[in-house]
């Protein structure tokens, strides 16, 4: 099966959460990890209990919002393996294209086309609307 | 193969919330689903994809549907446009 990891600086993770839930509805099998919000749990902590959810034959998927941030370094040293994936600085349309891909596709080719997606999504949009009115 | 042509009667157009719809309707079906606006036509399987259009509301849209359940497909592609649309 194929499970999800947002893990964030603060916050981050749950209000995407929230908007993602809003757009696509609820969907199961998506983790959460808000890193230093609790002084009293550290973000190892929180990953190993995320990861007593996955299996051998799970696909994990982790995003994580800042590529050399200390929530990213953290995944890779203790989660990444051959069913592990990590994307670094998602955004809400990557992460809709990758939780809404199809099962049958191959993982590695959801992320690519959803990095390419969500990279297209960043548009500065009164400069588009200027080129477009010319 | 089907064709067919939907008037998008929604003020808003397709929006994240009716594309994602339009997306999981798509999951239900093996065969290939494509939406064309103007000269650009990109797979229903993707939620950006069809954003990427930028359908509004008053444009026309066409429907591509290619496989062995087209037929029952197109029940539930014209349910989405004529009814579910105006709702979302």
């Amino acid at each position: 099966m194929r499970k999800f990891l947002i893990a964030t600086h603060g916050a981050f993770a749950k209000g995407i959460k929230s908007s993602l839930d809003m757009i696509i509805g609820e969907t199961d099998n998506v983790f959460l990890i808000q890193a230093y919000l609790d002084d009293h749990i550290s973000v190892e902590d929180e990953l190993a209990t995320v990861l007593t959810h996955i299996t051998a034959d799970d696909e994990l998927v982790i995003f994580t919002d800042l590529l050399g941030g200390s929530v990213n370094n953290i995944m890779i040293r203790e989660a990444l393996k051959n069913n592990v994936h990590i994307v670094s600085g998602f955004n809400l349309p990557l992460l809709i294209e990758v939780i809404m891909g199809d099962a049958g596709t191959p993982v590695t080719e959801i992320i690519e086309t959803a990095i390419i997606d969500g990279k297209e999504q960043m548009i500065y949009v009164n400069k588009l609307i200027t080129q477009q009115n010319d | 193969m089907i064709t067919k042509d939907y008037i998008i009667t929604a003020a808003e157009g397709i929006h994240a919330r009716p594309a994602t719809n339009l997306v999981k309707l798509t999951k239900n079906y093996s065969s290939l689903i494509s939406i064309k606006k103007g000269d650009r036509t990109v797979k229903l399987s993707s939620l950006m994809n069809i954003l990427s259009l930028g359908i509004k509301g008053g444009e026309t849209i066409s429907i591509i549907i290619d496989g062995e359940d087209e037929t029952s497909a197109i029940i539930a592609i014209d349910a989405f446009f004529e009814e579910e649309l105006k709702h979302l």
